[in-house]
């Protein structure tokens, strides 16, 4: 047997004076101590690729009844856009949430929200996503 | 075999402010150091127009850059900062020895078949492009002093990449001899009178000679040029050995009750660094000067001295810089700049003790400086201040009269998307 690294218990240590005089008040230990695993997180469940997320304010109701204004969308970047997907893009300098339509041979950006037309990327018109969006947060207040 | 990546940044702080701003795309942009003093980032578009960093002072510069449709900003480290640890963050998944060696730049050591070297720097290009919306420029080669020769190269490159083998002599004779990294300026004069002209020719003096010429640096480069690696890979970030925190005035100041409320400033937020790096400090200087740009009299001093003992404590840096300043200040003058410095940093756990002294640990004062931090901390900077500091102004008040929204660590400003 190869042994790793030898411990010394530091008995003077505060800590674990503590972590003992815990234990005999408790009287038993919990029997729940060891499944004790960190809290789930909202930031977890959303996003999975932290170094390419971004988070973005929404205004507009182009994207009702899916998206409202004032939504908080989740941006993944280093996610490949495919039809259907929502995408931000930018229009005439702007950010600018669409869905993605692609109907071979042709690729539109729509709005959910009838009350906005649809726009067909010409041919050859190159089309820049700048990310996915992959959750919404709302929060009510 | 082991080689090094060097990665880099390009226009780094000018590239964050982009990727937030699509109409910008092309366009020439540059930012502004703290305070708007001076160009620090200026983009490839701002360059091809004769900006240059750190070159005129900004104001000597604003007409022709209003006029140039040049975007100027002012500094928001909180953003770079951010962006940074994004980039650092994905270097690190390549490989575990990174060295972060500034805001910008790291050096990574990776062990590939050379015939792959090329394709990872594309594909880490790219990744850093697409995700963070960064370009950066990525020099390989076996040593680090050869990874910042290659860099050179990478950057004058459109793909942005370059790979140098020791044996690339062409290249090395094309590189000045006051560009190899670690010979600097003082050693260039000495090498270039004794014919030592470029990369190649120091690469090929005897190491005999360089050591007793240029002493352990020279031969480091001289080994380091010939693909021997000598400069240690320095993974875990050294302890910072000085803090300093100055500002330029928004407009000048006559009187010692304005410098030492703006004193003050600095040393609330020098002791908060102090604290948050866990460190205590030895020694302080203080300086004041006028400004150089004005033609009227001159003047500029500075004063240092030590402490009792080693501190974190706000209140005893101020003391002892208001002491310090009543030293230096010359009544007469118009006072463009002031800034403290602490120096000979320890870490708290290395405080030396004394005997006729109640050490700063655990002292009441440590205890209260904890508690200001968490206020300040969870608030805007600077909710709980020194009285000393002056309540409700700040004469120090940083001029970024075109900061950008710091759109990853604000949640009321994050960047906005439009459904329309």
């Amino acid at each position: 047997m190869e042994i790793c690294k030898i411990y010394r218990i530091d008995y003077s240590s505060d800590i674990t004076l503590e972590l003992i005089s815990n234990r005999i008040q408790a009287g038993f230990p919990s029997p729940a101590e060891d499944f004790e695993v960190e809290k789930l997180s909202l930031a977890d469940l959303m996003v999975k690729h932290p170094n390419a997320t971004y988070l973005m304010r929404v205004k507009g109701n182009s994207m009702e009844p899916e998206i409202h204004s004032g939504d908080i969308v989740v941006v993944d970047r280093s996610i490949e856009p495919r039809n259907g997907m929502i995408i931000i893009t930018s229009l005439d300098g702007e950010f600018v949430l669409k869905r993605l339509k692609i109907s071979k041979p042709c690729v539109y950006l729509v709005a959910d929200n009838p009350n906005y037309s649809p726009i067909e990327l010409k041919k050859g018109q190159e089309l820049r996503v700048w990310g996915v969006v992959i959750g919404i947060a709302r929060v009510y207040q | 075999m082991n080689y090094i990546f060097l990665v880099d940044c390009n226009s780094f702080y000018a590239s964050c402010e982009m990727i937030f701003r699509p109409d910008l795309a092309g366009k020439p942009v540059v930012v502004l150091s703290n305070n708007d003093g001076f160009i620090i980032a200026a983009n490839s578009q701002a360059k091809s127009l004769g900006y240059k960093t750190i070159e005129k002072p900004f104001f000597m510069l604003e007409q022709q850059l209003i006029k140039d449709k040049v975007e100027i900003f002012s500094a928001n480290f909180e953003l770079y900062g951010a962006i940074s640890k994004r980039v650092m963050r994905l270097l690190s998944e390549l490989s575990n020895r990174i060295e972060v060696y500034s805001i910008d730049e790291a050096f990574l050591e990776v062990s590939f078949n050379e015939n792959q070297l090329l394709d990872i720097a594309f594909y880490l290009r790219k990744r850093i492009l697409d995700e963070i919306g960064v370009p950066v420029s990525v020099g390989i080669s076996m040593t680090k002093t050869l990874a910042k020769a290659a860099m050179e190269i990478a950057k004058k490159r459109r793909e942005g990449v370059f790979y140098l083998k020791p044996d690339q002599h062409d290249v090395l004779s094309s590189i000045p001899v006051n560009d190899v990294w670690g010979v600097g300026q003082k050693y260039g004069e000495k090498l270039i009178k004794k014919g030592v002209k470029t990369a190649l020719d120091l690469s090929r003096l005897q190491e005999l000679w360089a050591r007793e010429h240029m002493t352990v640096v020279g031969l480091r480069c001289v080994k380091e040029l010939n693909g021997v690696p000598c400069i240690k890979f320095d993974s875990v970030p050294q302890t910072r050995k000085t803090i300093q925190r100055s500002a330029s005035f928004g407009h000048l100041v006559f009187t010692l009750s304005d410098l030492k409320k703006a004193i003050s400033i600095h040393c609330e937020r020098a002791g908060e660094k102090l604290r948050e790096d866990k460190l205590l400090s030895l020694g302080i200087l203080v300086h004041i000067h006028t400004n150089p740009h004005l033609e009227e009299p001159q003047y500029g001093r500075s004063a240092a001295t030590n402490f009792a003992i080693p501190t974190a404590d706000t209140p005893t840096l101020i003391k002892y810089a208001h002491k310090l300043l009543e030293e230096v200040y010359l009544p007469g003058y118009r006072y463009l700049k002031t800034g403290v410095l602490l120096f000979d940093l320890i870490e708290e756990d290395m405080a030396p003790g004394n005997l006729f002294r109640q050490p700063y640990i655990d002292s009441k004062e440590q205890k209260l400086m904890n508690s200001l931090d968490a206020v300040n901390t969870g608030l805007e900077q600077g909710t709980l201040a020194f009285a000393s500091s002056g309540i409700g102004e700040n004469p120090n008040k940083m001029r970024q009269s075109k900061r950008s929204p710091r759109y990853l660590t604000r949640w009321s400003e994050i960047p906005e998307v439009k459904a329309k």
